[in-house]
This record gives C-alpha cells, sequence and structure tokens, in this order.
C-alpha cells in the first residue's frame, strides 16, 4: 500500500460551482485585518513583554515577515484546486495521504488549543472585570496551576464553562453571520485604537531602556527569551491571516491583488501592534506584566488609573473574544468530520445530526477536551503549542509549493506566489526560525503529539481508509 | 397570461416543507409553471477560518441535499411539470430572498413555515420572516 495514495481531484471538482470573482484589494485588506486583530494582542503581549522587553514591537514585524512569505505559500497551494476545501482535503490531493493526515492532525491541535487559549484570555478579562464592580472569584478558580509565579491556582473555571457554553451552541447549530462579524471587528479594532490614544499620554521613556534587555536569543531562568522567541509567541497574533489567501478564487485579477491584500492587511495590524506594544512598554515597566499575565492590558489601565476605559476594553475584548471561540470550536469540529469522513477518524467523528445539521458527537467530544485544556493548561503552554502547530503546517505548505512546482508544473494555479523559489524558501527559514525561538519543551510535546498522530495512522486510519476501497 | 410562471420551493427536509412542495407542485401544475426545488447548505461566512477547515463539510452537504432534492425531481416529473433543482451553499436568507430568485426570475416563493422556536428563534430568526420582507417576489407560506 502507497503511504503518498492520493486522491483524484475530479472528485473534488464534480459537483462544485465556480465562485464568482468579487473581491478587490481592500476588501482583502478588510477581510484580513478582521481575521488577524483578535484576541492575541489582548492575551499575548504580556508574555511577549516579559520575553523581550519594549523590543518585543521588533518582534511583531518578524512574526509579521514570517506571515506575510508563509501566506503567499499559502495562496499559491490553496488555488491549486478550483473548488473551497480545505488544506487538508488539497494535500491529500496533492501530497497524499500521510502529508495529509499529518496535517489534518496538526490542525486539530492548532483549532482545539487555540479556542482554548481564547478561552484562557476571555476569562483573564471576566475576572478582571468582575473584580472592578466588586465581585470576587475565589483565586484558586480564575486560572490553571502555575500561571502566575507565587499565587496558587488549581483550575480556571470561567474558561473551563465559557468553551463547554460555546460548544453547546455549535452543537445545536448556532452560527455567527458575517454582520456580526464584521461588528466585532470593528468592535474589536475600536477597543484597539481607544487604547492607543487615550494611554499615549502615560508614555514614560526611561522605561524603554533597556529597550532589548535579553537580546535576540537567551536563555533566562529555564526558558527562552528576547526578541526571536518573543516573536515566536507573538505569532499567534497573526494567525487567520491566511483567510486572504484562500480567496484566491474569489478575488478579482488574484495575482496582483491577493499579494496587496496580504501586505496591506499584515502591515496596518503590524503597526498597530508595535504602537500598542511601544505604549504598553512605555507606560509600566515591561515585568509588572508578570502579574498580569492573562490580561495585560489591565496592566496599563491599572498604572494610568482609568478605570471606565478598562471596563470598556475588557467588555470589548470578552466580545471580540467570544466569538473567536466560537469560530475555532466550529472549525475544529469540521476538521475532524472531515478525517472521519476519509475513514483517517472512526465514524463518530463525521456523524451529522439531522435535525441540527451539524458533527454533533464531535463537537461535544473535542468541546469537552478543549474546555479541560483550557482550564487546566496554562496560557504560556497552550499558545506555543498552537504556534508550533501553525508554523508546521505553514513548513509543509510552503515545501509543498516548491516540490509541486517540480513535479507538476503545468497544474492549474489560480495564483502563483512571486519569487519562487526564495519566497518558499523565505517561509520555511521564517516559520523554522519562529519554532527554534519556543521553547523546548513545546518541542517535546509536539513531537510527542505528532508521534501520537503516526500511531493513529498506522494503527487505524490506514487499515479504515476510504481508499482502500478504490 | 397566467400569473404565476416561476415558482421556487425551499425545502429543507421538514413536515412544512413537504407540504410547501406539495402545494407547489399543485400549483405549478394547474397554472403551467415551471417548478424550481431549492435545499440551500447554510454558511455564514462569519464561521469562516484558518487553512479552510469548513469547506469540506459544505461541500459534503451540499451532495446529501442534492441526492435529497432528486426524490421531490422524480415526484414532480411525475405530475408532468418541467422542474429544474439546486442545492447551493450560501448564506440561507439571502439566497432564498434574493440570489435564486434574481438569477431565475422567480416570480412567487413557496416556504414552509420552519417554526423555530426559543433561543434559536431570538439568535438566528425565521428564514420566511427574513425571505417576506426581503424579497422582491411575492411570498407563500405554508403553514
Amino acid at each position: 500500500m502507497d503511504l503518498f495514495r492520493k486522491k483524484d481531484i475530479n472528485k473534488l471538482t464534480e459537483n462544485a460551482t465556480p465562485l464568482k470573482r468579487t473581491l478587490k484589494t481592500w476588501d482583502l485588506t478588510f477581510l484580513g485585518i478582521g481575521a488577524i486583530i483578535g484576541t492575541g494582542i489582548f492575551v499575548l503581549t504580556g508574555k511577549g513583554a516579559l520575553t523581550a522587553g519594549p523590543a518585543l514591537s521588533v518582534s511583531f514585524l518578524i512574526a509579521a515577515i514570517c506571515c506575510g512569505f508563509a501566506g503567499l505559500c499559502y495562496a499559491e497551494f490553496a488555488s491549486m484546486a478550483p473548488v473551497a476545501g480545505s488544506a487538508y482535503t488539497y494535500s491529500y490531493i496533492a501530497f497524499g495521504e500521510l502529508i495529509a493526515f499529518i496535517i489534518g492532525w496538526d490542525l486539530i491541535l492548532e483549532y482545539a488549543l487555540a479556542a482554548a487559549t481564547v478561552s484562557v484570555g476571555w476569562s483573564g478579562y471576566l475576572v478582571d472585570l468582575l473584580n472592578s464592580v466588586g465581585l470576587h472569584i475565589p483565586t484558586a478558580l480564575t486560572a490553571a496551576a502555575g500561571t502566575t509565579p507565587g499565587v496558587s491556582t488549581v483550575f480556571n473555571l470561567p474558561a473551563f464553562l465559557i468553551v463547554l457554553l460555546i460548544t453547546w451552541l455549535i452543537s445545536v447549530g448556532i452560527n455567527q453571520t458575517k454582520r456580526v462579524n464584521d461588528t466585532m471587528v470593528i468592535v474589536k479594532l475600536g477597543v484597539v485604537i481607544l487604547f492607543i490614544v487615550c494611554t499615549v499620554w502615560f508614555v514614560n521613556k526611561s522605561n524603554w531602556t533597556p529597550f532589548s534587555p535579553f537580546g535576540w536569543y537567551s536563555h533566562h531562568n529555564g526558558s527562552a527569551t528576547g526578541i526571536i522567541p518573543a516573536a515566536s509567541i507573538v505569532f499567534f497574533s497573526f494567525i487567520g491571516f491566511d483567510s486572504v489567501s484562500s480567496s484566491a478564487e474569489e478575488t478579482i485579477n488574484p495575482s496582483k491583488t491577493l499579494p496587496k491584500g496580504i501586505l496591506y492587511s499584515l502591515l496596518i495590524s503590524t503597526v498597530l501592534y508595535i504602537g500598542m506594544t511601544l505604549i504598553m512598554t512605555g507606560v509600566v515597566k515591561y515585568p509588572v506584566f508578570n502579574k498580569y499575565l492573562n490580561a495585560p492590558i489591565q496592566a496599563i489601565l491599572h498604572a494610568t488609573g482609568q478605570t471606565w476605559l478598562s471596563i470598556i476594553v475588557s467588555v470589548g475584548a470578552i466580545l471580540g473574544m467570544t466569538t473567536v471561540i466560537l469560530v475555532q470550536l466550529y472549525g475544529q469540529s469540521r476538521i475532524s468530520y472531515s478525517m472521519s469522513r476519509d475513514g483517517l477518524f472512526p465514524k463518530f467523528f463525521g456523524e451529522v445530526n439531522p435535525k441540527y445539521q451539524t458533527p454533533y458527537k464531535g463537537t461535544w467530544f473535542f468541546g469537552i477536551i478543549t474546555a479541560i485544556a483550557g482550564g487546566l493548561i496554562n496560557l504560556n503552554i497552550l499558545s506555543e503549542l498552537v504556534n508550533i502547530g501553525t508554523l508546521t503546517a505553514f513548513t509543509l505548505v510552503s515545501a509543498g509549493i516548491m516540490w509541486m512546482r517540480h513535479t507538476q508544473p503545468d497544474l492549474h494555479r489560480g495564483f502563483k506566489a512571486p519569487g519562487v523559489p526564495f519566497t518558499p524558501l523565505l517561509s520555511i527559514v521564517f516559520c523554522l526560525v519562529l519554532i527554534a525561538g519556543l521553547n523546548w519543551e513545546t518541542w517535546v510535546r509536539f513531537a510527542i503529539w505528532l508521534v501520537l498522530g503516526l500511531c493513529v495512522y498506522f494503527g487505524y486510519s490506514r487499515k479504515h481508509s476510504v481508499m482502500n476501497k478504490a | 397570461m397566467s400569473v404565476y410562471q416561476k415558482i421556487m420551493v425551499g425545502i429543507d427536509g421538514s413536515s412544512p416543507s413537504k407540504r410547501a412542495f406539495e402545494i407547489g407542485s399543485q400549483l405549478a401544475k394547474a397554472l403551467s409553471a415551471k417548478l424550481y426545488l431549492v435545499s440551500v447548505v447554510n454558511r455564514d461566512a462569519g464561521m469562516d477560518s484558518s487553512f479552510g477547515v469548513n469547506q469540506d463539510f459544505y461541500n459534503d452537504m451540499a451532495q446529501t441535499a442534492a441526492k435529497q432534492l432528486q426524490d421531490y425531481v422524480a415526484q414532480a416529473k411525475e405530475l408532468g411539470l418541467e422542474v429544474e433543482a439546486a442545492a447551493p451553499v450560501g448564506n440561507a436568507k439571502t439566497v432564498l430572498a434574493k440570489d435564486y430568485p434574481l438569477e431565475h426570475k422567480i416570480d412567487l416563493i413557496i416556504l414552509g413555515n420552519t417554526g423555530l422556536n426559543g433561543l434559536r428563534d431570538i439568535m438566528v430568526g425565521s428564514h420566511s420572516s427574513y425571505v417576506i420582507r426581503r424579497s422582491d417576489s411575492d411570498v407563500l407560506i405554508v403553514k
């Protein structure tokens, strides 16, 4: 049996209707900003600042450049199939079953843990909001063990509960419309801009020296520190930018529009991120974030004493994050559905509830696991695992398009990445550098996850794959 | 000239939508109109996410829906009707109210009242009431 057996592309295109080309540069830019500006900035800037000091602003730039190259490669990859599908399905066609399984397995980790990461941030802002109106949740139940040094916490109850609540919403088929999503984008952008305008006056330039206390890469108290490790952490803040890349088939004149859309959306969000980072590390000395790991923006607002603003930011962040958890958990149940349909996962995950039209059982299965992860695992571990998962997927995709240019030069491509082979090579280099910047524990955890995946593949999936019947 | 020439029926497998189909086919027969059967796979663009992971699910749902429509098509043909069926993926409300009717110049839309209740009604809203409000064609709601 062939490890790299491939699906037939004609099977995929049988029933598909071509998409209308309607998107222009600014549609793509708004789409990209909407997908990017989410939760990373509300959740991970604290950890980032502790890792790199004020030089975190440089880290954002590096992460953005990585995303730019990876985004171009992913755009070519997604445009090879003339119909809308997932990265998993495309790789089943292009690279064969084993790589497809690895990408799918990888995306399951990314989605589940991204939802868990965001739920932890959600909880951080909720606890802060409740505190400011005089309601106190017992400290032990506000965060996972080992979140804040010196504070004894056990379980993140709010994170656990919000994931279960949203799992239930998804399981009964409640979705979010484009309009709600766009409104949330504006809320999130509004919060970011309001924050910048109201706090820039409190910057004390002396807090910016030393600008880069840990250099490019070093080790401090057993964990990686410096600009590169911080870039590896805040990479999370850009996840979602590839939604621009997957729009090649809906874009007018994609070869010009798409790179511009990717560039502008990354540029605008990076400028906002850098502005925010400089303000945050300018208002307080960066070690202060130690006490505000789950809700870093509150470190600033407590320092400036703007309680009113802190309430607005909390409410905005909570609303924005709720929708992000919704989208992540939804994607989670759909990727396991796809794998089950192909026989790589048990039928359990592919059963669709006829009344709600949702993969009901799979949604609950992963929802419960995600809730437990959000309750028990601290933010640093969760977010690093999400990043390594996403970076690995982009590395595979970038390597894949180079390989495909070589093996199948005449294949239909709705969009061709400029500057091949340099663009994919740079994408791979940046992704690997960011992976290298993560803590070694993350590499080990991820390796265990992959080995586990290979056990599932060789123990179950190969025997049950639908491809066996072909 | 007959009043309605192109009649669209929204199909979702529920019992009101089955009644809508029966009424639609009887009307089409009586008026010698063409019957259009539409089963929309709802895709809310607000749920789109990285690596396009949701797309396969929509594609599969559309295939399933297209298969289910075949039964209805067969029944309509038995009545001697001219019939066309489609299972598009998109926002169910706008596809039913605007996109499909405009593209096919539909002059009567027939829908079953889906009878949503409680939370779903608040958060999702009823398709039929949206179509009544937004559609340019006449709308008949079957209870």
